[in-house]
């Protein structure tokens, strides 16, 4: 089929002498006017400002009347971040345990859902559309609801846990404060993951799950090797896309803890904001070179991730 | 005895049913347990504040509107002035990006356009993907300043944009190289420019995805923080998820307006998701899924 029209198509512009123009000729006036507007969207907004904090991280950079002053200080804001800033200890630590541990939190539960939901079971629909609504909710909104919802005196988690004796006052003990929020991302998130997978369950081919079937497959069989393998690459991408959307976890500290208690719940680009614009330093230089050393640990990791991923794609299933 | 048949069909449960019983009753469990936040939000926004106090998880005995009427129309929250500024960036925004990455998605998807190093240009874009939004956040802070951007929307819808590019780009070219190349060639032999057959041909067809990336850059604009709490200094230019923000710091403002407030921002995206979740769920199969 493909062929014949192939060589029809090579007859049409033959005949009109046209074939050279059409395939040959690089259409330079569209390429320009369909990437030229990205393009330049892209350097103003993301090159130029990139190489711009680059440069700011080795300068004090304040605002004094309306202009920039700007001072060279070399390696000093990096020295001083590995040597002396306990802050950024921590949020180092608590944005990579957000980002390590919620995949394996959002993605399993979504699929065990994607997968019942698969199969027939009544009011689907209603389903798909009661899962999804965390995530049309803004972060404040859901920060608001969570500070009700963890409240230590009459929250709903410590209404339902006290008779049990296990209330606690989740969010001011520096042991489950980041815990609690990683949960509040996992609640939102677990909504969009599922859909995702149960788009992806949808599109195998129906001949293949019968041919498992009728090979007398168990459940579990079936998943492990039909489906599993059928699904990995949409797996491995919404593993990295969380994994990266943690490593940016601000607007829900920002709202709930601002960090509280001491730190414990800091990310790094809550640190950068608050050192950016509430201490009294007022200077972008410092939080510059945070963001540098924290584009650098997002972009090498994820490198790393994804050729983890691929290559374990030869090996498995 | 024939109804005795009946009532004891009705109560003997078929083992595949009772499966199917207990997988339901989970699942409205799990629902329930879920979506309790946000039905607890719309419960106590038809509720008044000081009974929300006394009772937080009490229904409204009876119901009132009265929160949503105080919203709107309580001069000191200029609430609809937050409204209005959402929807002028989001549908800025979104009209922008869309005009853009679907250009760029095309030209990025089809042979015709190829040029030498094509790819990598994709590929550099494509990796903005996962750059924090540190490493730009404060530049552009000091570059706006400089330029005279700060506080301004249109700033706002142009940073909204940027951020928009890679998985716009992706989702969109992945469904330009699935049109089969006869159309293009049919068009093109029909005197078609490229500009037109773009925007007659390609553009309608790819409307699934377009949806698909309309549905992710409403939401992702709509609820927007980290940029507008930036760039956006001036009260009367808050968007939705700012002026929530300060809600949520004002005394003077109870719980039942704050659920209120929540509720009706919510609102733009819950109707349009409703409409469109088929058209999202087969877009993002086509796109995002396959990859």
């Amino acid at each position: 089929m493909s062929v014949s029209i192939a060589g029809n198509r090579s007859g049409v512009f033959g005949r009109r002498g046209q074939s050279n123009r059409l395939v040959q000729k690089r259409p330079w006036g569209a390429i320009v006017e369909f990437l030229g507007p990205t393009v330049l969207v892209y350097v103003a907004f993301l090159i130029i400002p990139l190489f711009t904090t680059f440069y700011n991280s080795f300068h004090t950079l304040k605002m004094s009347g309306g202009e920039w002053s700007t001072e060279f200080v070399g390696l000093k804001h990096y020295i001083a971040l590995f040597t002396k800033d306990l802050f950024f200890k921590l949020a180092i630590r608590n944005s990579i345990i957000w980002a390590v541990v919620s995949p394996f939190l959002e993605i399993p539960i979504a699929f065990v859902l994607a997968y019942v939901i698969h199969q027939k079971v009544p009011l689907k629909r209603f389903y798909r559309v009661i899962w999804f609504l965390p995530m049309l909710l803004s972060w404040v909104a859901v920060g608001a609801l969570f500070r009700w919802v963890l409240n230590a005196d009459w929250g709903v988690v410590n209404l339902v846990l006290r008779p049990l004796g296990l209330d606690h006052n989740w969010l001011g003990d520096i042991k489950t404060a980041i815990w609690s929020l990683i949960s509040v991302t996992t609640w939102k998130y677990v909504g969009f993951n599922f859909v995702i997978l149960l788009a992806a369950l949808g599109s195998i081919p129906q001949d293949m799950l019968d041919a498992a079937a009728v090979d007398g497959t168990n459940q579990f069989q079936l998943i492990k090797h039909v489906i599993l393998p059928m699904i990995r690459q949409t797996f491995v991408n919404l593993m990295l896309l969380c994994y990266v959307g943690k490593m940016r976890v601000f607007d829900l500290v920002w709202v709930m803890t601002r960090g509280a208690p001491m730190g414990y719940t800091e990310t790094v680009a809550t640190y950068v904001q608050k050192r950016a614009f509430e201490w009294n330093t007022f200077d972008l230089g410092y939080p510059s070179a945070i963001a540098v050393v924290w584009f650098v640990v997002v972009f090498a990791s994820w490198l790393l991730l994804t050729r983890w991923l691929q290559r374990r794609e030869a090996l498995e299933f | 005895m024939r109804t005795m048949q009946q009532t004891q069909a009705l109560f003997s449960v078929n083992p595949r049913h009772a499966g199917r019983y207990i997988v339901t009753f989970f699942l409205l469990s799990y629902s329930g347990v879920v979506s309790f936040p946000f039905f607890w939000m719309v419960s106590n926004s038809f509720r008044m504040g000081r009974d929300i106090l006394l009772d937080p998880y009490a229904l409204p005995r009876r119901l009132t509107l009265q929160n949503y009427v105080n919203i709107f129309t309580n001069p000191t929250l200029s609430f609809p002035v937050f409204f209005k500024n959402s929807a002028i960036v989001t549908a800025g925004a979104i009209l922008l990006a869309l005009v853009l990455t679907s250009m760029a998605a095309y030209a990025f998807g089809r042979r015709r356009y190829q040029f030498p190093g094509r790819e990598t240009l994709y590929a550099l874009i494509f990796l903005s993907f996962m750059f924090p939004p540190q490493i730009t956040l404060l530049s552009l802070f000091q570059l706006l300043v400089k330029y005279g951007l700060y506080n301004t929307l249109s700033s706002l819808i142009l940073v909204y944009v940027a951020s928009a590019l890679p998985m716009n780009i992706y989702i969109l070219r992945s469904f330009f190289m699935q049109i089969p190349q006869d159309l293009e060639d049919a068009a093109l032999i029909d005197g078609c420019s490229d500009r037109m057959l773009f925007w007659k041909v390609m553009f309608p067809i790819a409307r699934p995805a377009i949806l698909t990336t309309v549905m992710l850059n409403f939401v992702n604009f709509w609820n927007e923080f980290l940029y507008a709490v930036t760039y956006i200094n001036d009260p009367k230019l808050r968007t939705l998820p700012l002026a929530q923000m300060f809600f949520i710091g004002e005394a003077y403002l109870d719980v039942g307006m704050l659920a209120a407030a929540l509720v009706i921002s919510a609102m733009p995206l819950i109707i349009v998701y409703a409409f469109i979740s088929e058209w999202f769920i087969r877009g993002m199969t086509a796109g995002a899924v396959k990859m």
